[in-house]
């Protein structure tokens, strides 16, 4: 029994030891918090200096602090939400919330302190800073301070956010302008570096990759020098946007464009200018190309067709001089000349017109004999037949051709197959593809005419077909006059004169 | 099949615990103070744990708390507590056993 109160007394005597040195450390200031019990549970009281810390955090909070008593007024603000509002802190504590928000923005108080007296509330508010109606999100707490009811608020700015969410949809913008773009639009940063480009352009790079050049992604070269500067590659164009002056419609063509989509030396007007930033500085350069191909070519086409065209009216005049001359050494009289001229004269323009037609392309044989047979064809079509397959004839040969078959079909009105009711012509031709003399053979075979007799001296008509043809075309001519029909035979050889279409 | 028991795992001879009251600057040196003292004089041979009153203040009702920072020592017997932000060396071994006062 006494070893028994012995330890208690010993127990009671360390229980004894802790409390004063409990009330000690209290007293003496080493203790930041007293624990009391309550009906709700422990109560921690903080003593003097505990607070400290968690003031520093909320002081140093990006976002903007205040507590708000029951009716709203601010019993405390950090200076986030001083700098937030534009107001000096000693100038916030003691007003109303509401004081704080942009105009109309009031209305939302009630309802959100009602909302956080139960879930707590949260809504972007406009608040006023300054001039300016500033987006914020209010995120609104009940909080219970000595059985008194009180609310936190934090308020976030959302002004750099809203400058990202502009930017991101400026970006969005632009890369949908750029992607609805037809032409091809590059943007370059600073370093010549592509940053973007439209999907036209896309179809042109020549290399591409993270952080490739201009210079790299296309390979352009400079059609011509450039107002008297002469820049000495496309890239120096760049280079010049890239220093603030604006470089327009300058002529470039791709030289190398390796993923297929381009088509090699397709030419561009380029134009390149400084994209600058809003506060004026420089932050790259837009580059735009205009395919002008298609205008190139027909730039082209056109000088072509004027010096074909030079060239037919020289060749023209020096035909119709010799026509002239021709004809009026194998007529005797003055009626006679005007008429044999005025025909051929005729069966040149129609030539002429069918190779005109043709943009002096050139003409099918068949569309040459149907042309030029035309006057003769009319009324008389069950009497001539024209078969052959598709030849294609050079300008030159289709109007040798053309004045080849007009003196034939003269010849077979005036004294041949066309001057007797019963009378037929076959014209047909063939090609030999035989490989040692590959050739087009036609053949103008009359029949049914009355008998033909071989003429005593050649006329204009003999010397067109054995010398022209064959000098034009390089090729053998045979006239045979025989009794029941003229038949004349030509074999000219391929070339490109005369070739299977 | 069952591993065998390593018997070179037991229980720390010193359960320690220190209630404090969030980051103040004597919570945190009290923190400090008994991991030295603790690193010195029973290394490998303690539990450690720190308790914030602001989180869980129902454990402060349990160990019926007076005041934070205090460190209890619940093993070995007797359950002994110490108040203060444990910079006196010799008061806190004394607290633990591990001196004589």
């Amino acid at each position: 029994m006494d070893q028994m109160n012995h330890d208690e007394l010993v127990s009671l005597r360390e229980r004894l030891r802790e409390l004063e040195e409990t009330i000690e450390a209290i007293r003496g200031g080493d203790v930041d918090a007293l624990v009391v019990d309550s009906e709700g549970g422990p109560q921690i009281f903080t003593l003097n200096g505990a607070e400290e810390p968690y003031r520093m955090l909320v002081e140093r909070m990006q976002d903007g602090a205040i507590s708000l008593t029951d009716d709203g007024t601010i019993a405390y603000a950090n200076k986030a939400f001083a700098q937030f509002v534009q107001t000096p802190l000693e100038k916030i504590v003691g007003r109303p919330l509401k004081d704080f928000l942009a105009a109309g923005e009031q209305a939302w108080l009630p309802g959100l302190f009602s909302l956080a007296r139960q879930t707590g509330a949260r809504r972007e508010l406009l608040f006023q800073s300054g001039t300016e109606r500033c987006p914020a999100i209010l995120s609104l707490s009940l909080l219970s301070v000595d059985n008194t009811e009180a609310f936190s608020a934090i308020v976030t700015d959302l002004r750099e956010q809203r400058r990202s969410e502009e930017l991101a949809a400026a970006e969005r913008f632009m890369r949908s302008i750029l992607e609805q773009a037809t032409d091809p639009v590059i943007v370059c940063d600073l370093e010549g570096r592509v940053l973007l480009m439209s999907g036209a352009a896309q179809k042109l790079v020549h290399k591409s990759g993270p952080r490739v050049t201009f210079a790299q992604a296309f390979a352009l070269t400079l059609e011509q020098g450039h107002d008297g500067r002469r820049p000495q590659s496309p890239e120096d164009l760049v280079a010049r946007a890239l220093c603030g002056e604006a470089v327009h419609g300058v002529e470039v063509r791709a030289i190398n464009l390796l993923n297929g989509h381009g088509t090699v030396g397709a030419h561009f007007l380029m134009s390149a200018g400084p994209l600058h930033t809003n506060r004026g500085g420089l932050s790259g350069c837009i580059v735009t190309l205009t395919d002008i191909s298609e205008r190139k070519q027909a730039e082209l086409r056109q000088k072509l067709l004027v010096d074909e065209l030079n060239h037919r009216v020289k060749n023209t005049l020096a035909a119709v001089q010799s026509i002239a001359v021709q004809t009026r050494r194998t007529t005797e009289s003055a009626g006679a000349f005007h008429q044999a001229f005025t025909s051929r004269l005729m069966a040149l323009a129609r030539a002429h017109d069918l190779v005109t037609l043709q943009a002096w392309q050139g003409a099918s044989l068949v569309d040459v004999i149907r042309q030029t047979l035309a006057p003769y064809i009319a009324g008389n079509e069950t009497r001539i037949s024209i078969d052959g397959p598709p030849v294609k004839l050079s300008p030159n040969a289709a109007v040798t051709m053309s004045m080849g078959f007009h003196e034939l079909a003269t010849n077979a009105v005036k004294y041949g197959a066309l001057s007797a009711p019963t009378g037929h012509i076959s014209l047909n031709w063939d090609i030999d593809s035989s490989p040692d003399d590959p050739a087009v053979e036609i053949r103008w075979i009359e029949s049914g005419g009355p008998p033909v007799k071989t003429p005593s001296r050649r006329g204009f008509g003999s010397r067109l077909l054995e010398q022209g043809l064959v000098i034009e075309l390089d090729g053998a001519v045979d006239l045979d006059y025989a009794e029941t029909g003229l038949k004349c035979t030509a074999r000219l050889k391929l070339s490109d004169k005369i070739a299977p279409q | 099949m069952s591993a065998p028991l390593d018997s070179s795992v037991s229980l720390p001879a010193y359960v320690l615990r220190l209630f404090v009251t969030g980051h103040t600057p004597r919570s945190l040196r009290a923190v400090d103070n008994i991991r030295r003292i603790c690193e010195t004089h029973l290394k490998g041979n303690y539990g450690l744990e720190v308790i914030d009153l602001y989180q869980q203040p129902e454990l402060a009702a349990k160990e019926h708390l007076l005041a934070a920072p205090t460190l209890i020592k619940s093993q070995p017997l007797p359950v002994r507590r110490m108040v203060g932000d444990m910079a006196n060396e010799d008061r806190v071994l004394v607290g633990l056993g591990l001196a004589v006062s």
